[in-house]
């Protein structure tokens, strides 16, 4: 794959970081959360990606493995590495004795992997033969492996993500303003942005697959990004909680409850640098003439929309309360590309730092659920027609031949 | 009500937990915790009140999905506007029924519970719907599954049908039968409650007393299933891929937490393999699937030598699934629940010390039950 790039960039110095402070003085511990976000998640990058986030995390250049778990777990939590299609999160706990050591080391971790020892041929073998459920295809389709892959493949690529994105760094506990940021610069300035291969001009992101190899399709409907705390973005919220989320929204209700068209629907908030993008899915057994499904998906949920009313609203703040303060069967706000909000220790953190990566206001869960209460019935109305109007629809089929 | 709590069977008693077993059977345990204004209740219905699915295979799992609707199919409606949710399922073990929200909300939560018993009215339009539900549920049914049917039809006496069910056998059910068929699924002496939260474990005791009084009267007789040796056991599928079972003896044993340490290791390692397990402190198969005869082959390669990277890997990866059992959501309470029928004097918070503690040892003879004595698997596709 290396070999179809055209130049190599000239040697730079120094990695960007961006640092958001969260001083807590009543905290027992301080939480680091280290992000590399991709500027764009470029198709002929996909593959190297997958294996890059995957592999990162348990050494770098200036970390070995056992300064890793030193550092990483002062405060008896082990790090942890968590991927999604745009970035990957390294998060570490530490005691407040030791977290600019702790601040370093994740600093450290995204920009710094070591190549050489980070057993990158595993991770590609259990990349390449990783079996995902139809569930986990349809959020986050599985890239297309090329034939032979090489070590440049993951360094120059997380060079060149490296160079253009920076890394983006969120510290929280008791520590005084201005303190974490003086660390990571310390150690940023220090490393360098080794030599990379530059993407070719035409080079594009991925068109969503329109195939899986499941006995399953899946039908989706795609609205444009929710930007948290600007306009309308409460009312558009509630309005995905009051299309997808449990057993008493519109999909359910009227997909699979009224007209028996699946077992599974549901809508989630996927984590973009643009923004929170609201998913809305059904997914149902493969069939040769399926796209008559997508018609009625669309038309069942305008038509529901119509009969939103004040019982409509209430669900949707309780449900919203729930999905995004407390473990909820219907957790739905994805804050990686696994795992939700779900009341855990860090959620908060976790919800910030997304914000901010995203250009926004890091408000606290706490202020957004107080936002989502103020939306009224009228606003919920037109934010779900504006929601469906501005969906784009696609479908990844599945195979007829598997579904039995 | 005063009366049947003071014929109740005291079990366990403590200001913050309560364990009783009623006269009717039913059983329950209340537990105050530091749960930030959380609830969580689960009903479990053991499988014992109606085995064989009463000659219609997939008759609980089609109960399961009409009974959560509630009585009049406005349950979920009632409990999501104040902020509860429910879900249920049905597995080898039994059906659950779980609702979680906030605590303040815990005696709708316990109420909602006595809706599920109230007898079933439905519809012949109502059942053909549902079972083309449950059909559209079978396409998610993984490349597994039939490998994982074939494990409990081989290693147990009688043979553990699956509980997915069979769409042709379901459709001649009629609105008459299920109501039937209800009554008995959900007979008092196969039921037990669990609940947990912010919540008074005396007063919550009352009302669940109350509800569980209110489910079908009828004793439930328990068998436990008789184990076949695994150990050269071989039998085909109409299926892709192969695979190796093994069966665990339940989650309070630490040999259970090795074998699927150890398998979960090698899924990490190996590329290509799948682990299911349903967590159980009765008896049932651990299965490891491959798409291929070959990548199970590789289990053989791994000797004493590799134990050094094995052996953390496996303990690893036994602490992560009791992690992920101990989070506070459905897994963790529907085993609580079943916890009360299947082995109530388990502390099943304290599973993670003993995967922590999980010897060299015990690791090597579980790899080598899945090299050697292992049920194997075959696809014909």
């Amino acid at each position: 794959m290396i070999t179809t790039l055209v130049a190599l960039a000239t040697l730079q110095v120094g990695v960007k970081a961006s640092v958001l402070e969260l001083p807590d003085p009543t905290a027992d511990v301080v939480t680091i959360h280290a992000y590399l976000w991709r500027d764009r998640n470029f198709e002929r990058e996909d593959a190297a990606w997958e294996v890059i986030s995957h592999s990162m995390g348990e050494i770098s250049v200036t970390y070995g493995p056992r300064e890793v778990s030193f550092f990483g777990s002062t405060a008896g939590i082990a790090p942890r590495v968590v991927q999604a299609p745009g970035f990957v999160r390294v998060e570490i706990v530490a005691t407040p004795a030791k977290w600019q050591n702790a601040v370093a080391l994740a600093t450290s971790l995204v920009s710094q992997p070591s190549w050489t020892a980070n057993f990158w041929q595993d991770e590609l073998a259990v990349a390449k033969g990783r079996v995902l459920d139809p569930w986990q295809n349809s959020l986050w389709p599985k890239p297309t492996f090329p034939k032979e892959m090489i070590e440049q493949d993951f360094s120059s690529t997380h060079a060149r993500i490296l160079d253009k994105s920076g890394i983006s760094i969120v510290v929280s506990g008791p520590f005084e303003r201005g303190a974490a940021k003086a660390v990571v610069d310390q150690y940023s300035k220090m490393w360098e942005v080794k030599p990379y291969a530059r993407l070719p001009r035409y080079a594009e992101e991925g068109p969503w697959p329109t195939e899986q190899m499941l006995g399953v399709s899946t039908f989706e409907l795609t609205g444009k990004p929710i930007r948290v705390g600007e306009s309308d973005s409460a009312a558009k919220f509630l309005a995905l909680i009051a299309l997808g989320a449990g057993k008493d929204c519109s999909t359910w209700r009227t997909l699979r409850e009224e007209a028996g068209l699946c077992y599974r629907t549901e809508g989630i908030f996927w984590p973009t640098q643009k923004g929170f993008v609201p998913r809305i899915f059904m997914l149902r057994r493969a069939e040769e003439s399926e796209l008559k499904y997508s018609g009625m998906m669309i038309d069942l949920l305008r038509k529901d929309i119509e009969h939103y009313d004040q019982i409509t609203l209430d669900r949707a703040k309780a449900m919203a309360t729930q999905v995004m303060t407390k473990p909820s069967p219907f957790a739905c706000v994805y804050v990686d590309g696994n795992y939700t909000l779900y009341g855990q220790p860090g959620d908060d953190l976790r919800w910030r730092g997304l914000l901010y990566s995203m250009g926004l206001s890091s408000i606290s869960i706490t202020k957004w659920v107080e936002t989502l209460n103020q939306v009224t019935e009228a606003q919920l109305r037109t934010a779900a027609k504006d929601l469906m109007d501005g969906c784009q629809f696609r479908l990844m089929r599945g195979q007829p031949s598997l579904a039995r | 009500m005063f009366a049947s709590l003071a014929c109740a069977l005291l079990i366990g008693q403590s200001d913050d937990i309560l364990q009783k077993e009623l006269p009717n059977g039913a059983k329950y345990r209340i537990e105050r915790t530091a749960d930030k204004g959380e609830v969580i209740v689960s009903l479990f219905v053991s499988q014992a009140s109606m085995p064989g699915d009463g000659g219609v295979p997939g008759t609980r799992h089609l109960l399961e999905h009409l009974i959560a609707k509630g009585p009049d199919g406005m349950l979920d409606r009632r409990l999501e506007s104040v902020g509860l949710a429910l879900v249920a399922r049905t597995e080898r073990d039994g059906a659950s029924f779980v609702i979680m929200g906030p605590s303040d909300k815990a005696a709708i939560a316990v109420e909602a519970i006595r809706e599920l018993f109230a007898p079933l009215k439905t519809s012949q339009e109502e059942i053909d719907k549902e079972i083309k539900i449950i059909d559209e549920e079978g396409v998610f049914r993984a490349k597994f599954a039939p490998f994982l049917d074939a494990a409990w039809a081989g290693l147990f006496e009688p043979a553990v049908p699956s509980v997915h069910g069979d769409i042709k056998a379901m459709a001649t059910l009629t609105p008459e039968k299920l109501a039937n068929s209800a009554s008995t699924f959900l007979a008092s002496g196969g039921l037990s409650l669990f609940i947990a939260g912010d919540i008074d474990p005396a007063v919550i005791a009352l009302r669940a007393t109350e509800v569980l009084s209110d489910a079908p009267q009828s004793k439930v007789m328990f068998a436990p299933r008789d184990v076949l040796e695994s150990i050269g056991k071989k039998t085909t599928v109409d299926g892709a891929g192969n695979a190796r079972a093994v069966i665990s003896a339940g989650i309070d044993r630490p040999m259970t937490l090795a074998r699927l340490g150890t398998a979960l290791a090698m899924q990490r390692m190996l590329p290509g393999i799948i682990v299911t397990y349903e967590a159980s402190c009765d008896r049932g198969p651990i299965l490891l699937y491959a798409d291929s005869a070959a990548t199970l082959e590789k289990l053989r390669s791994y000797g004493e030598d590799d134990l050094r990277r094995i052996a953390p890997l496996s303990r690893g990866m036994a602490v992560m699934w009791c992690n992920g059992m101990l989070l506070r959501g459905p897994d963790y309470a529907v085993m609580k629940a079943k916890l009360l029928r299947q082995q109530p004097t388990f502390n099943l918070e304290g599973m993670r010390d003993t995967a922590y503690g999980l010897t060299d040892d015990e690791i090597w003879d579980a790899l080598r039950d899945w090299q050697g004595s292992a049920m194997h698997i075959e696809g014909t596709r």
